[in-house]
């Protein structure tokens, strides 16, 4: 069975050179990927960002280097992920932020500049309108009754605890 | 002196500028322009092992955090 690998280990050297294809990771989470890894090898990057990048590490301590280029592997997949996440959740967390911006002026509201409904995929357009649909008063519920001033809450019940002595009109304490 | 070069296409000018600045006070640093790379030419001023290694290093970092911001 033959082995599919994007490593060489050239043991001489200390090195492992990593085959990279600019199609599948782009060349942002090579560097993502890489920078993570500078403080555990050094790292030089070459190669044709079009057709096939080439990184070299070189660990800066004893390290077994086949597993050493499968961690890099798994760090370009990582970053890979969180991009594809990232571009895919890019127009709500625009319209969260928005959101938590907007000043009193409705024509912020109004305005779909920043927005434009052909270009969003029906998911996203699901999820803009639930969060419109969104009653933002859910929060002034209270069923703790944590928001209840304590003296309202208490006020009645606490005066009867602590009676103040009955006083005269001479300041003597009146008795029963 | 110690050689590294350093491929135009991820590692920007401005990147080794800065770092070479950054190096100054350990290494003397010279840029000769090629076809495809950048030539660092380095002559340590202290006794720093890996000193190419490390500005190379560093210059990717720093070519890193230009293209978040």
């Amino acid at each position: 069975m033959s082995k599919i690998s994007n490593l060489e280990i050239i043991k001489e050297d200390n090195k492992v050179i990593i085959k990279i294809n600019p199609k599948i990771y782009p060349l942002e989470v090579v560097y993502s990927a890489a920078y993570v890894f500078l403080d555990k090898a050094y790292i030089l990057i070459d190669g044709d960002p079009k057709k096939e990048i080439i990184v070299e590490a070189k660990p800066k301590e004893e390290k077994n280097l086949e597993y050493f280029g499968g961690e890099f592997n798994n760090e370009l997949l990582n970053y890979l992920t969180y991009k594809n996440f990232s571009d895919k959740n890019k127009d709500i967390r625009t319209m969260i932020v928005q959101r938590a911006l907007i000043t009193g002026d409705p024509d912020v509201l109004d305005n779909k500049n920043s927005f434009d409904d052909e270009e969003l995929d029906e998911e996203t357009k699901k999820l803009l309108k639930e969060l419109e649909d969104d009653d933002d008063d859910d929060f002034l519920d209270d069923p703790e009754g944590i928001a209840i001033p304590w003296e309202e809450k208490y006020g009645k019940e606490s005066k009867k605890e602590n009676k103040k002595p009955k006083v005269r009109e001479d300041g003597k304490r009146k008795t029963k | 002196m110690e050689n590294v070069k350093l491929n135009k296409e991820f590692y920007p000018l401005n990147a080794i500028n800065q770092a070479v600045k950054d190096f100054k006070e350990a290494a003397s640093i010279k840029i000769r322009n090629e076809e495809n790379h950048y030539k660092i030419e380095i002559t340590p001023k202290q006794n720093i092992q890996f000193l190419k290694e490390e500005f190379a290093n560093y210059v990717l970092g720093i070519s890193k955090n230009k293209r978040v911001s």
